[in-house]
Parts: structure tokens; sequence; C-alpha cells
């Protein structure tokens, strides 16, 4: 961890456990916007931090760990990325949330510039003014009348919102420079890696503490090899998860994303599942329950493993192009990547 | 407290590169061209291959030039060891006296041991074996029998260990032996170099279920050790043999293995047309990726001289899982299309695979280890 890296995440950790409960979780899934969480975030100006110049981008992305340690229920992911996106196209931003949608060609803007059309799966899309539309052919536009939409409320499977938003009336549609929906997609993927990576590792911490406490047949649960044995397993995964997650967070500068995006999604999205289930094992029945903290992570991790390419389609990426470079230059590839084509990986 | 799971990123210098280019140019000009094998270092030697590296200044790289290496840093090391196990090569030989032998004696053994050991280990010319497991006592290494007894100028030991590669062919064994006559456990054991000729000393090979012969049973009546023999201090062996696991557990041939059968699955997979197939290797080229940097992570541990035993299992843990994974994902995703060098390799990689999560310390060795890292026990 370098110092910048530490001091955000100390101070985040800080605001994080000070504004995430139970209640609060449950409040946002039932369609409450955190105003408190989110306004202690906007003032340390780390929601915004992608925006300035002084903080390099793998620093700004740093606290998305801590958003998915705390299964924190705010937008920070797409603001963080939005705020990427404005400041490479030389606009100001406003210190509000904001949403991160992808369209295809048929849901392109008609007019130069405003936008008439339905939006799905926008995450936190209810509690926004502002969003970033990103469409299939590289061009981005900002909207700023977001709340004049009709709103879907939808969920994931974590309670998140992931609304459907329809603009029946045309809203300004401002458009932004310098853009590349390729390297959009993977900041929106790389979020979901460090927010996986984060959570992961909180799965983990929560489980070794209940197998101290949890006492049976005598003595806690830890003192049983059956138990330690799957849980070594899972620090297995969670060691190559930070990793993944760590290469590709310093990569966000580099001509190698495609690649160690690829690798982080694919592999971080696998020790996902792998970490939950033995999580969930370990705590036997109580982590079940509504009541344990377990499935708030749980809930989000199975989300966003999903979510901008799951394990398959980033593999399949990854596997075509070392397939086409031949069997003679795998070891090449392993030893010294390129970067892999994303032609056709469309959200 | 709960260990810190992030590791430092860590790359592989600039000079290292040059270096990956002289051992790519060196290997396939004595390796033989087309059909490459598994590169598993618990089998396949070849002798003049050994010495040939040796003139390379590619064993021993990371010791004394007094003794004969090389001074260069672990991660030239490791750009030497990952480039021979994904070639391929026969690194049999050597491997064992490189990787542990001779950094054990650099650590705790004598002057004179130094001098007379390593410049013939680092030449590719001098081969040892590591004596741990006995007939009674594989995991539990604690509880080891084999008695070196003080006797005038030296020991005599009596005895036998059991799964000791490369005993037919090799020249020496550093063995743990008990040197306290009557103590238990960890305490009383010391390392010592034998001669696998000595008298008294008698090698039996034992086949194993790939038909080959690289392990075997090496008995000890009353061969007699001279004192100067002996590597570090008597009774201090089982911290001597521990301070050694980061470097048996934490390389690339923990993750390699059966990493041939990748190269011909996408060889397979260019002329198959399979999604499953691509899917399959795309799965398997981020594990290995990821794998590599947490093995590299660690290779920076050592160059920095700390003593990685926890990172080195979980390398190890992991790596054996995913070598073992290869083959049996790969002939499910050929749907039985398997033939030729594909097939050879795939059965190859089987008949060895079972040893991957045994040899240098079981899985459930491991995971303990690991646990005990996590605080449950």
């Amino acid at each position: 961890m370098t110092t910048a890296d530490s001091l955000i995440a100390d101070t985040l950790d800080r605001i994080l456990t000070a504004h995430v409960d139970r209640t609060q979780l449950d409040a946002v899934a039932d369609g409450r916007w955190p105003t408190e969480l989110w306004n202690a975030l906007a003032e340390t100006g780390l929601a915004f931090a992608t925006h300035h110049e002084d903080l390099p981008l793998e620093d700004a992305y740093a606290s998305l760990t801590m958003v998915g340690r705390h299964a924190a229920p705010v937008p920070l992911a797409e603001t963080l990325v939005a705020g990427e996106l404005l400041r490479r196209a030389g606009m100001e931003m406003e210190p509000l949330p904001f949403g991160l949608a992808f369209i295809d060609e048929s849901a392109m803007p008609q007019q130069a510039d405003t936008f008439t059309g339905v939006l799905q799966d926008i995450a936190f899309g209810r509690h926004l003014q502002r969003l970033i539309l990103v469409a299939s052919d590289g061009r981005h536009w900002l909207l700023s009348e977001v709340d004049k939409a009709t709103v879907e409320g939808c969920i994931n499977i974590a309670g998140e919102p992931r609304d459907r938003l329809v603009f029946s009336q045309p809203v300004k549609a401002l458009p932004l420079s310098g853009q590349s929906t390729a390297r959009t997609f993977m900041l929106a993927a790389l979020t979901r890696v460090l927010m996986m990576a984060g959570a992961i590792e909180s799965v983990l911490r929560m489980s070794v503490q209940y197998a101290l406490e949890r006492v049976q047949f005598g003595r806690p649960i830890a003192r049983f090899q059956a138990i330690q044995q799957q849980l070594a397993a899972s620090a297995g995964e969670v060691v190559a998860a930070l990793q993944a997650a760590q290469t590709a967070r310093l990569a966000v500068n580099s001509s190698l994303l495609p690649t160690e995006i690829a690798i982080a999604k694919a592999r971080v999205g696998e020790a996902a599942g792998i970490v939950s289930e033995i999580g969930h094992q370990v705590h036997g029945a109580i982590g079940f329950t509504y009541e344990h903290m377990l499935h708030y992570r749980v809930r989000r991790l199975w989300a966003w493993r999903d979510e901008l390419g799951h394990e398959a389609q980033w593999q399949r990426l990854l596997g075509r192009f070392v397939v086409a470079k031949g069997a003679d230059s795998l070891w090449q590839f392993i030893t010294s990547p390129e970067p892999i084509d994303l032609e056709d990986l469309h959200p | 407290m709960f260990p810190d799971l992030a590791w430092p990123s860590a790359s592989l210098p600039a000079e290292a590169g040059l270096l990956r280019k002289e051992v790519r140019a060196f290997l396939q000009q004595v390796l033989p061209a087309g059909y490459r094998p598994n590169s598993d270092f618990g089998s396949g030697g070849d002798a003049a291959f050994s010495r040939q590296l040796g003139q390379q200044g590619w064993i021993g790289m990371t010791w004394p030039k007094k003794y004969g290496g090389h001074e260069r840093s672990f991660f030239e090391r490791y750009v030497v060891t990952e480039e021979l196990l994904a070639a391929g090569a026969p690194v049999g030989h050597h491997w064992i006296a490189d990787r542990q032998s001779g950094p054990l004696l650099l650590k705790f053994g004598t002057e004179k041991q130094r001098a007379t050991y390593l410049p013939g280990i680092a030449a590719g010319e001098i081969f040892f074996s590591i004596g741990m497991s006995e007939p009674d006592s594989g995991s539990d290494l604690a509880s080891i029998r084999s008695l070196a007894r003080p006797v005038e100028a030296g020991y005599l030991l009596n005895g036998r260990k059991l799964w000791t590669s490369g005993a037919d062919h090799n020249h020496y064994m550093i063995a743990l032996v008990r040197t306290e006559p009557g103590s238990e456990r960890h305490a009383g054991l010391s390392q010592v170099i034998l001669d696998l000729k000595a008298e008294g000393l008698s090698v039996r090979p034992i086949r194993s279920m790939t038909g080959q012969y690289h392990f075997n049973e090496v008995v000890f009546e009353d061969v007699f050790i001279p004192q100067e023999q002996l590597v570090g201090k008597p009774g201090n062996g089982w911290h001597q043999v521990t301070s050694e696991l980061g470097y048996e557990r934490s390389g690339p041939e923990r993750f390699l293995s059966t990493f041939r059968v990748l190269v011909e699955l996408v060889g397979c997979a260019s002329e198959a047309h399979s999604d499953r197939m691509l899917i399959l290797i795309g799965r398997l080229v981020a594990h290995l990726m990821t794998l590599r940097r947490m093995s590299i992570s660690v290779a920076a541990m050592l160059e920095a001289g700390n003593n990685p035993v926890i990172e080195a299992a979980l390398v190890k843990e992991l790596g054996n899982n995913f070598e073992k994974t290869i083959p049996e994902l790969a002939r499910l995703a050929l749907e039985g299309r398997a033939s030729g060098q594909m097939q050879a390799t795939l059965e190859d990689a089987l008949l060895h695979m079972p040893s991957f999560t045994i040899r240098g310390g079981t899985r459930e060795i491991l995971r303990g280890i690991i646990a005990r890292s996590l605080g449950l026990r």
C-alpha cells in the first residue's frame, strides 16, 4: 500500500464504519437515499477524486475496495467513473451523485443535443439528477435532467437500486469530447472488481471471527480441522482476488488495462463464489438469516460478479486472444502480456 | 491479528527481459524441436543438460561468486526457473541442489562445506537429494526415528528414508535425523550431509504409478558420518528445515507442472472453434497470470531477505490445485477428441498429478499452516 492508499483507506473506513449499518442498508433497499452517508463522502472529496488533477487515478479508485468491504449503499463507483470522463472532456463536475448508462445503436439520441428513450439497470437511478450516457459507437453525453424521467424501481439480488428510467419527453444531452466506450466500460468493470475484492476479504474476516466465537462440541469450531481447512482454502482465493484487483487498478493508465480487467473480472468473480460459499458453510444456519450481516456482502458479490461482464464473458475474450496468437505464443503472452481485443464486448 | 492478505505488487526488473531472451535462445538450441513434455521437476533429469546450464551460469545464480555463484537477484533466478519449466526442460537432476541444498549450506553450512559443495552444485555437476520422510513419518515429520548416535569423530546412523527423489543417481543427501538418542518431536534433530555411496547406505528404487523410478527408499545400516558433515548446530535441525520452506513452496514449479497441457489445448482450440474451449482457456490463463504474480511477489519478499513461509504455503496450495485443474477440465473440453501430442501430454499429466498436492507438504499440512496464520489454531 502506498501512503495515499492507506490515507484514503483509513478515512473511508472511519466514515463507513460510522454510517453503514443494517438500518441504512435496508432503508436504501426500500428506496431511500442515504443522505448522511453520501454527504460525508462528498465532504471528504473522495467521491469526486477522479476529477481532480492532483490525485493519481489508481489512488482515486482505491476507495472502492473499502466500499465493498462495508457494503456501502452509494453510487460511488459510477460517480468516480463519471468524474474521470468529465475531467477528460474538460468539463466541470457538480458535487452530485452520478449514474452511468450504456446504450446500443438503436437507443442513441436522434437529435444532437437531446435524449428520449429508455435506460435500464441504472444504479441508484431513482435518486439521480446527473448521468453519463455511453453509446456503443464511442459517443458520450451528460444528461442533466435525469429527475425528469419516469422511474420504474428495480433492485438487483442485493437490494441495490438498478432502475429503469423512461424519458418520454426530450431532456438535454451535452456531448463529452475525447471518450472511448471501451475504456469507460473497462473502468466500470474495474469498479466492480475493486468492490468485490473488498467484500470478499470482508466475508473471510467475518467467517474467521465467527469460527473463533461459535462453540460446538465444547470448543470453538475454529479448533476443528474441517473448518480450518475450508477457511484456509478461502484465504487462498482472497489473496488471489486482492492481487488480481490490485494489478488491474495499478494498470488504470496502462495500455494493458483490457488484459488486466479481463483477468481480474474473471478471477475475482470466481473467488467471489467460492469465498461466499465457504463463508456461509462456516456460519451455518445463522448466516442464512436476514438478521445476520453476512448476506449484505454475499448478495452484493453475487450481483457484482454478473455486472459489466461475468466471468465467462471476460474469459472468452482472453481465451480468444491467446488462441488467435497460437500455442507457440502462449508463454510469451503470460510473461509479457499484450492488450487483448475488446471489439465485441458489449454490455 | 488478521494477516494482511493484500501482497505488494512486484514485477520483474528490466534486466530480466534480456536474460529471458538468452535463456530462450539457449533452450531452443539444446532442446529437441517439436514435442515437449510437461516439465515436472520431480521427474525427468539429464546430467548433460544440468552441466550445460551450469556453464551458462544459471545454477546457484543468487550465491556469492566465491562459491561459484553469480550474485544475481532472486528475480533473475525466477526468470530462469520459469523459462526452464515452461519449455519442458529436463531439470530434475540439479533442481533440489539449486533450490534448497545450496541455500541451506550458504545459510547454515561451515566454510569448508560451502567450499566443498557449492561450486560443484553451481557447475551442474553435483546433485543433492532431500532426506525427510520415513516409513512411519510423512506429514508428521517431527516423528522421524532415524538415529545418528554420536560416536568418536562423528555419528553412526541407522534408520531409513522414504520417497527420496533422485537418490539412485544423485551424489549427496541432506538428511534430517535424530542426533540425541531419546529425544522427542522437534528437539534433538539435526541435518547432516550423507554421501549416497557411503558404506552401509543402500538405495532401493520404488516404482511409481507412472511406471518410472524417481523416488527411492534409502536404508542406513551403521553409516558413519564424519563430524564435519553436520550442517549447522546440533539439535537445530527443525528450525533449519522450516527456514527453507519459503524457497521450497513458492516457486513456479508449484503451478507449472501441467503447463504443456494448456499449450497443447490452445493448439487444439485454434482448430476446434469451440466456444467452451475459449472460455476454459481464458479461465486458466486468468488463474495462471494471477498465480505468477503472487509467486513473483513472494520472490520479492525473498529478495528483501524475509522468510515468507505462510505466503509460500498459499502459493503452493492455490498453485497445486490449479495444476490439477488443467488436465481435468481440458479433457472435458476436448470432448474425447484428444489425439497425438495432446493425448500424450494429458496422460502424462494425469499420471503425475496425484503427487502435486502431496510432495513438498500436503494440501492438508499447508492449509493447517494457513489456518494458523488466520488465528484459527
